[in-house]
């Protein structure tokens, strides 16, 4: 009985400790967009710098949200981040998944050389990269376009690399069965392999969504025309327009992250274990 | 439905041979089985037939076709694997259409040969559940129901049965053993599981370290074994192989190392005295009786119901028997055994049989 009753207070210790963990880990990362939002919802008579720091607004007020619409074409710049980032989500897709799937899965001279030159380029840093990326957009004439917003995220190695892995884990006779009923590649591609690796899918969709919504640098390179901008490059206007003021800055960032959550939400569903349930067995 | 041929064919994996030259010819509606322990080469064998594997060398024929660089697609073969493959995200009855609609065949057409194979296999109440929603035995129903919808030339079973338990195994053997009744196809069926391969082949090939050791009927190979490893590889207990040399004083005796004296009786055989010589024997094939000389001492007795199988040493050598329901034995025994020398195989020094 006593044994018992220690045990019941040592697995509750136990737990107790773990919540402790897992509540600071949350609050490390949520808490910077609480304090966002704490800031987006401040009334101009509120100071947000006062000492000590007031997480809850005194007098909440939606009013900053309303401000950042009037201040700027949010809706615009809200709309080119949507085109962008869709565009970029469904061309990293189908061309990371085309170009991961021979990879993975067929047999051809210099693929293992194809694949480590691919990775290599994933240690490049973009700042490397992207005065030969403007030269070539240039003269390619796809400065000031969408166009040229999104080649580049079009498709990455590291969707490449992320997707070949995917594939490398289907089961060989899902495939071999495919071949044998006369099934062609493409078909067994589209119709086998792409369901099958949905989870990654999904989770690549999440990583170019959120790297192409939340880009900076590339489009203040190649955008000159204001009603092309993206929204990360609106919010910095924001900045830049109404010097200090943070409430207004802190709503526009809201608006902007709300898509990310959105997206990730929808997409968490395919984030499922077990995709292969019962495709072979032994 | 064709005749298979394979013409010295022959697979190598870098300076690794799996398959070693092979030539076997396989008639029109016959049922072959490949049989041999894990690594032989048997599943090799009939994925260069399929056309999964490609050839080192040789010939592969259906009928008078050379299908050797043909494409797998194009072969008109049918294969279920081990593992059932069934795609995981479609239900059972797009498992089975899949293939057909895919390769651009008339809506009614795929219907009639789904509610066909649907008919033969009695999978009426699975249709519209998926993979994981299926027992072993469902999904393996439905990987050859997928097969049998392409209408091949060929069945190529890879070893079907391995993952169902033992009742189940049981039932699909003789669904099996139904469907080859009833389609009279070419079948091709790999297996390690000799009881498969007895119960469902018109032949045996038995395969060992990527050679053909020997072809025959089932009776044929139990029987007449060509060779020590087809002698020991086939049955259950193991055949007991008793090695020794051929001496004579009054008639021909196997000396073994112990010492001890077997008769090798009027065998027939073309023996000399010093000839090395092994003698085979199966369990069941042993007498049992209290005044034979020989005796062997029980180490273990495995009882399985209407007979019991004793393993033991005689002299120096392990032996096996099978003992009927009346007969009793138990661990630390001494049982007098008489080894018939009608019922005996004999193979010399290589492990090749002697013929009398």
């Amino acid at each position: 009985m006593q044994n018992s009753i220690f045990s019941t207070a040592r697995e509750f210790a136990r737990r107790g400790v773990q919540y402790a963990v897992l509540l600071a880990v949350a609050c490390a990362f949520i808490g910077p967009f609480l304090w966002l939002l704490s800031t987006a919802m401040k009334s101009g008579a509120e100071n947000i710098f006062e000492s000590p720091p007031q997480f809850i607004p005194k007098a909440p007020t939606l009013e900053n949200f309303g401000r950042v619409f009037e201040s700027l074409p949010f809706v615009t710049y809200f709309f080119n981040s949507a085109i962008v980032a869709s565009v970029a989500v469904i061309c990293n897709l189908l061309f990371c998944s085309l170009a991961a799937y021979p990879l993975a899965r067929m047999s051809f001279a210099g693929k293992n050389a194809i694949f480590l030159i691919l990775i290599s380029t994933m240690m490049l840093p973009f700042q490397l990269l992207m005065i030969p990326l403007y030269s070539i957009a240039v003269t390619l004439g796809l400065n000031n376009s969408f166009f040229g917003l999104i080649i580049p995220h079009a498709c990455t190695a590291f969707g490449i690399f992320l997707m070949r892995q995917a594939f490398l884990a289907v089961p060989h006779q899902l495939e071999e069965s495919a071949h044998i009923e006369g099934v062609n590649r493409f078909q067994i591609w589209w119709y086998i392999m792409l369901p099958l690796v949905r989870p990654t899918l999904a989770t690549l969709a999440v990583f170019t969504f959120i790297g192409v919504w939340g880009d900076f640098l590339w489009p203040l390179i190649i955008l000159d025309d204001q009603s092309k901008y993206t929204l990360p490059l609106g919010v910095n206007k924001l900045a830049g327009t109404f010097g200090k003021d943070w409430r207004l800055v802190a709503a526009g960032a809201i608006l902007s992250v709300i898509p990310t959550i959105a997206v990730f939400l929808f997409t968490q569903r395919f984030f499922i274990s077990g995709a292969l349930k019962g495709a072979v067995k032994g | 439905m064709t005749s298979i041929s394979l013409e010295c064919v022959r697979k190598e994996y870098g300076s690794e041979c799996a398959v070693h030259e092979t030539n076997l010819e396989i008639s029109s509606g016959e049922f072959v089985v490949f049989v041999g322990p894990s690594g032989c080469g048997k599943s090799t064998l009939l994925r260069m037939i399929s056309g999964l594997e490609s050839v080192t060398g040789g010939r592969i024929l259906f009928g008078d076709t050379d299908v050797t660089n043909l494409a797998a697609s194009r072969r008109e073969v049918a294969m279920v694997f081990q593992a059932y493959a069934l795609y995981p995200h479609m239900t059972a009855r797009q498992n089975l259409s899949f293939g057909l609609k895919m390769t651009g065949h008339d809506t009614r057409e795929i219907e009639r040969r789904v509610n066909r194979a649907v008919k033969m296999l009695r999978l009426e109440n699975y249709l519209s559940r998926k993979p994981s929603q299926l027992s072993g035995g469902q999904c393996q129903r439905v990987a050859i129901g997928r097969a049998l919808v392409q209408q091949p030339k060929v069945f190529l079973f890879d070893e079907p049965l391995s993952n169902l338990d033992a009742e189940l195994r049981g039932s699909m053997r003789i669904e099996i053993a139904n469907l080859h009744r009833e389609l009279n196809s070419t079948m091709i069926y790999v297996t390690h599981d000799q009881v498969e391969a007895m119960t469902l082949a018109d032949r045996i090939a038995v395969l060992g370290k990527g050679r053909i050791e020997q072809v025959g009927t089932p009776h044929d190979i139990y029987h007449q074994p060509e060779n020590i490893f087809v002698a020991e590889f086939m049955g259950v207990p193991k055949i007991n192989i008793l090695s020794g040399i051929v001496t004579g004083n009054n008639g021909l005796c196997l000396r073994l190392n112990s010492g001890l004296k077997i008769p090798l009786g009027g065998s027939q055989l073309s023996l000399s005295v010093g000839d090395e010589l092994s003698v085979g024997i199966r369990p069941e094939d042993v007498s049992v009786g209290p005044d034979c000389s020989m005796k062997m001492h029980v180490n273990y007795v495995e009882q399985i119901g209407a007979s019991a199988h004793c393993f033991g040493k005689t002299g120096d050598q392990d032996f096996r028997i099978a003992l009927h329901e009346h007969m009793e034995s138990s661990v630390g025994d001494q049982i007098g055994i008489l080894l018939n020398p009608e019922k005996m195989h004999f193979f010399d020094a290589s492990g090749e049989r002697l013929y009398r």
